[in-house]
């Protein structure tokens, strides 16, 4: 007989939903427990934040063969180096199918803090013209809701985590809540200028809007810019669940988080038509659990949120809990990313910067903004920034002795990139299935996951590194060189959709309010219930839908209707 | 231990050469020649690895016949004028193969590089050691950051 205990509310994951989810309802009063399939992170001890390269065995650059061995897909994340390479799950424990020709890469934690301890850090809000994209071209369905909806979320949202950012007044990137921005170098600065004269107001280089603070904030401190954020930060200058919100949720007394718990499945009642609870699998001694709770929050990232849900089949949804639409699983997106182009800036050689700013530039979306472009639907945005070269620069140069060594004492020229990121279409052939013939080390069935990009996303990534090289020319830069990468879907790590929002229960799995249609105190709050990309980074959405379904299913319940 | 005593005199006499003590530490009080041994070992695949001791043979070989010793063996002006031909055979190679594998030469200076600029000494006294700069300032005189910020890596 399977132990069980009783809360109030369920939250599945502790990352950066689940943390919302954790902080909005335990502060309203809601005795909450949080499961994680992770260990827990100890930031004094687990952090790396001022560890040294040449403290490590390799020096950074990796046990190449155990990575091939134990991560061999997670390797393909740049953060998940020699430094963090613990912040990222076991492949060999977590496997998933692809066909193949058709790769995916799935890149995840599992930890306390989730991926929020090695996210980018970028945040930017959609618009209007991102929720009403589905209804203007047909691909996807409507969004249930519109900007106006969603706004005072991402106020609330912002307010706590720390935004830094330059406020532009642009419809299609609505300004943050904002501290002050971090500085463009002399290279960026120059660009922005020279865009400003050559494109007018169309395309406007700002400086990337990301949660790091640039102003003690919260209890938490500013960045000190050591700039590799990705190995943790022991002031909490950047937002991590495990430095905000899953702090605030515990000073309520409310909370207990639980590592180690991977849920298998949701347990569905019939005879009250509610999700009664979860049925955990403690990953240390493989005890089966069940946990009880009012309400279910499904915060676990996008495509575990829906492995959950299709692996939780009932004789009512045999393809999967809550699937009258039969959407479950569909509708998988992530955001392209690598067409840009690069090149040399001139004039500044007696100019550098001090300190390592862990944040770039940001080129808000252009394309299918006011008049539609001949070749491709919605659009994409641009990071990137300017650089000077240092040592590693000898690898290009002829030379070796002391006058070579002293040579790469000075800086190198200035470098500037564009790296685009553009949205991705909505499509129901992009899906996941459970994979009847595997199961992960704790035996629950693995995702078969099956995701192409389309035509029009190859034509927007050749329009980026088009249009990226003509920027770098109006800015004056010398060796210019484009460059489209082949990345497959995945690595750009923000997987969503597979249950979308939507206006009908027939066509979605989600109502406006990330609400189940058909279990109705169920709600998925992660990338999963993403209706369309945008291509802005998502997690700050996630975030402010997070906080508002919260709002929501707890007014819900004093009105007597949950 | 990977490589033979002769092979490891060979690494760190072209290690030294690369990166000589100037008025910092040079490649070999940075330690240059062990991280070199770690990655050919244990780092390196099957064909990386084989390239680097082809190479490495062929300095000795190429030194024996214009010299009669062992490269490290060998008069500074004869060390420098074999690393110099293999730059110029290396680079001649790149430019004329379409993406030919890396040659010896530009191999071997890779991983002085990489070992060199990721040792304390490379980092802490090569570079402006700066782990917690406190504040980012996007445009600065060259003359107030001497010497290339060490970038963590």
């Amino acid at each position: 007989m399977a132990r069980q205990e009783r809360y109030d509310a369920i939250v599945v994951g502790s990352g950066i939903t689940g943390g919302w989810a954790a902080k909005e309802l335990t502060e309203r009063g809601l005795r909450t427990l949080v499961l994680e399939a992770g260990r827990s992170i100890d930031p004094e001890n687990d952090y790396v934040m001022t560890t040294q390269a040449w403290e490590l065995p390799f020096r950074g650059r990796r046990d190449r063969i155990r990575q091939e061995r134990e991560r061999p897909i997670q390797r393909e994340c740049y953060a998940c180096d020699e430094w963090s390479e613990k912040f990222f799950v076991r492949d060999d424990e977590n496997p998933y199918t692809t066909e193949d020709g058709k790769p995916f890469l799935w890149i995840r934690s599992r930890q306390v803090g989730g991926r929020s301890i090695v996210w980018g850090r970028q945040v930017y809000r959609l618009s209007d013209l991102d929720f009403e994209a589905n209804a203007r071209d047909g691909f996807g369905v409507d969004w249930p809701i519109r900007y106006a909806d969603i706004e005072p979320w991402y106020d609330h949202v912002e307010r706590f985590i720390g935004v830094s950012g330059q406020a532009e007044g642009l419809a299609q990137l609505p300004d943050s809540r904002f501290l002050p921005p971090m500085n463009l170098n002399c290279a960026e600065q120059h660009v922005r200028e020279s865009l400003m004269n050559h494109f007018g107001g169309e395309r406007v280089l700002t400086i990337g809007r990301c949660a790091i603070l640039t102003a003690n904030h919260g209890g938490r401190r500013a960045c000190h810019y050591c700039g590799t954020c990705e190995r943790g930060c022991t002031t909490h200058s950047y937002f991590s669940s495990l430095a905000a919100t899953l702090p605030a949720a515990a000073a309520t007394g409310r909370m207990t988080l639980r590592p180690y718990s991977v849920v298998h499945s949701v347990i569905y009642d019939p005879t009250s038509g509610r999700a009664s609870g979860v049925r955990v699998i403690d990953a240390e001694t493989q005890e089966s659990i069940e946990f009880h709770g009012r309400l279910v929050f499904l915060c676990a990232s996008a495509l575990e949120s829906t492995r959950i849900l299709l692996h939780s089949a009932t004789e009512r949804w045999p393809d999967g809990l809550a699937n009258s639409s039969g959407q479950l699983g569909h509708n998988l997106m992530d955001h392209t990313m690598g067409g840009g182009a690069q090149g040399l800036i001139s004039g500044m050689d007696d100019k550098w910067v001090y300190g390592r700013r862990p944040n770039g530039i940001y080129l808000p979306r252009f394309r299918n903004v006011s008049e539609q472009h001949p070749d491709f639907l919605r659009g994409y945005a641009y990071q990137g920034g300017g650089s000077r070269t240092g040592w590693a620069r000898g690898n290009d140069m002829p030379g070796f002795g002391a006058d070579f060594k002293h040579a790469l004492r000075a800086p190198g020229p200035w470098q500037f990139r564009f790296y685009g990121f553009g949205e991705c279409l909505p499509r129901e052939s992009n899906q996941v299935t459970l994979d009847p013939d595997r199961v992960d080390a704790w035996g629950i069935p693995v995702l078969n996951i099956q995701c192409e990009w389309s035509d029009n996303e190859r034509a927007a990534l050749s329009d980026m590194s088009i249009q990226a090289a003509e920027m770098l020319e109006a800015a004056g830069a010398s060796d210019i060189s484009t460059f489209i990468e082949d990345n497959p879907p995945g690595l750009t790590i923000h997987e969503m959709g597979t249950a979308r929002m939507g206006r009908d229960s027939e066509t979605s799995v989600l109502n406006g309010w990330n609400q189940s249609w058909d279990v109705p105190n169920l709600f998925v709050t992660d990338g999963a219930c993403m209706t369309s990309s945008g291509n802005q980074n998502p997690s700050l959405t996630y975030m402010a839908l997070t906080a508002r379904a919260v709002d929501y299913a707890v007014k819900q319940i004093s009105d007597g209707r949950l | 231990m990977f490589f033979t005593s002769q092979q490891r005199e060979t690494i760190e006499a072209l290690s030294e050469l690369i990166i000589p003590t100037t008025d910092t530490p040079g490649a070999i009080t940075a330690g240059v020649p062990e991280f070199i041994e770690l990655i050919v070992a244990e780092w390196y695949d099957t064909e990386d690895r084989e390239r680097f001791m082809l190479g490495l043979t062929e300095v000795d070989e190429r030194t024996q016949a214009l010299a009669g010793v062992v490269f490290s063996q060998s008069e500074a002006d004869t060390q420098t004028e074999i690393l110099s031909a293999l730059e110029t055979e290396g680079q001649a190679r790149i430019m004329s193969e379409e993406d030919p594998p890396t040659p010896f030469f530009q191999q071997f200076r890779g991983l002085v590089l990489s070992g060199y600029y990721s040792s304390e000494i490379g980092l802490r006294q090569e570079l402006l050691y700066q782990p917690i700069p406190g504040r980012f300032d996007g445009c600065v005189d060259v003359s107030e950051v001497t010497r290339p910020v060490s970038d963590g890596n």
